[in-house]
């Protein structure tokens, strides 16, 4: 079973997709902000527990920003090479390629479609396990 | 004495302020537990009802008057954040539960709050027939109420309020720039032709709005119209958003007119000119771009250095965005 983290601070949309995403057979976990989200990405507090096999990263969130949680993900040899897909309510063509620059594998823009976040998870995946 | 009386006299004051202050606190983490527990509780509910589209009569009446508020708030909240079908059940849902209907109904309550709240949430819930009831607080007393409107009349779509939201710039209630050219960008299927009229109003906002949205469309054919309000516009403001939004078109047909804007335009324009040199990409201005190094103003400096860096160094291929 594929281990998909949730990490954004709005409670309503992040429980949404964990539930969206438990529903369609994944194993998903929420985490309530950057830094919590750093931790739970990189197998909880002591590093034991399980990498998850795709981080969903909300890119406004308070101390630390999706992008800045995005760069620390990538710059920690756990979850280097983990996909990550951007939900933002940003779509400017800047903001869009500021993501891509620092290795981010998609982009959900807000408001979104459940069914299609699960779409683009699903091949996200799929891309990634071809890779492997 | 009095002094001595005093101390233990304040020592008992602290306590009891510091109690009634844990009681207080205590207090309110009891209501936000069984706040977060009530939303547990209704979560199963809400979301099947937006996955499926079937609303459980029974499911619903079975929760406790707690959880069906929390339900409710939960899905008011969800509203802006999701879009396709989840959405559309998720508005039957709030229709079910008569959220809509109060809030058509305090669309015409005395309070501005309840008005701007309610302008909001119809915004959120997408249907099309909200449309007159939006119209009608887009002329509200209250500008808060106003700008809710707009916003939500933005997120609503539809065409046709692309001229009512031009025409809100003026009058003696007039919307703020900014949160017009915010909503109708919104509105996916702008009808170009109806914003390029926006050009020739007398009026110096809607005209300063119509150029900056004709950038953000990336409406090209209405390129030359925006190299005239460049060059010759009456007011600042639209000569300053003329030359952002050519910038935005990203063509290098607009290069001579910023260049001129550069050498002859009012200095305040100047560094969203060299901005808009620096998005196009075009090579023929790094001469002007190296003499803004040394401008007046430490924001066409800052601008002019990071638009020599765009022209020498661009970051994708600007072949495709030419015309």
């Amino acid at each position: 079973m594929k281990t998909v983290l949730v990490v954004d601070d709005d409670s309503d949309v992040r429980e949404l997709i964990v539930w969206k995403l438990t529903n369609a057979g994944y194993a998903a976990m929420g985490a309530a902000d950057g830094q919590a989200g750093l931790v739970a990405a990189g197998g909880g507090p002591d590093g034991s527990g399980r990498v998850p096999d795709l981080i969903l990263v909300d890119w406004l969130m308070p101390r630390m920003t999706g992008i800045e949680l995005c760069q620390a993900l990538r710059a920690q040899p756990a979850t280097a090479a983990v996909p990550i897909i951007l939900l933002t309510a940003k779509a400017e063509e800047s903001e869009v390629e500021q993501g891509f620059a620092i290795g981010v594998d998609d982009y959900i823009v807000k408001p979104f479609s459940p069914r299609e976040m699960l779409s683009r998870v699903q091949a996200v995946l799929a891309r990634a396990g071809a890779r492997a | 004495m009095i002094g001595g009386e005093a101390v233990p006299l304040a020592a008992a004051s602290v306590t009891v302020i510091g109690l009634a202050g844990a009681g207080v606190v205590a207090g309110r983490r009891g209501t936000r537990s069984s706040q977060a527990e009530a939303q547990a509780a209704a979560r199963p509910v809400l979301f099947s009802t937006m996955d499926s589209g079937v609303i459980d009569v029974e499911a619903l009446h079975r929760l406790p008057r707690r959880q069906r508020r929390a339900l409710q708030d939960q899905a008011r909240a969800l509203l802006p954040q999701v879009r396709g079908t989840d959405h559309d059940n998720l508005v039957r849902l709030l229709e079910h539960t008569g959220a809509i209907g109060r809030a058509r109904r305090q669309a015409g309550s005395r309070r501005s709050a309840a008005r701007a709240r309610a302008g909001l949430f119809l915004g959120a819930a997408g249907r099309p027939t909200e449309m007159d009831n939006l119209l009608r607080l887009l002329h509200d007393p209250v500008p808060s109420v106003r700008w809710a409107a707009a916003r939500s009349l933005g997120r609503l779509g539809h065409p046709g309020a692309v001229s009512p939201l031009l025409a809100s710039l003026e009058g003696d209630r007039p919307i703020p720039p900014d949160v017009v050219v915010e909503a109708i960008a919104q509105i996916r299927q702008c009808p170009v032709a109806v914003l390029r009229q926006g050009l020739s109003s007398r009026s110096a906002p809607v005209r300063a709005v119509t150029v900056d949205l004709l950038g953000r469309f990336h409406a090209l054919a209405a390129l030359p119209d925006i190299v005239r309000r460049l060059a010759d516009d009456p007011s600042i403001e639209v000569r300053t958003r003329a030359a952002q939004a050519l910038g935005r078109l990203g063509s290098p047909r607009a290069v001579d007119a910023l260049l001129a804007a550069l050498a002859d335009g009012p200095a305040t324009m100047h560094p969203q000119v060299v901005r808009a040199l620096g998005e196009i990409g075009a090579p023929e201005a790094i001469p002007a771009l190296r003499r803004a190094l040394t401008g007046p103003s430490p924001q066409l400096r800052a601008a002019a250095a990071h638009a020599l860096e765009a022209v020498r160094a661009p970051a994708q291929p600007s072949a495709g965005r030419r015309a």
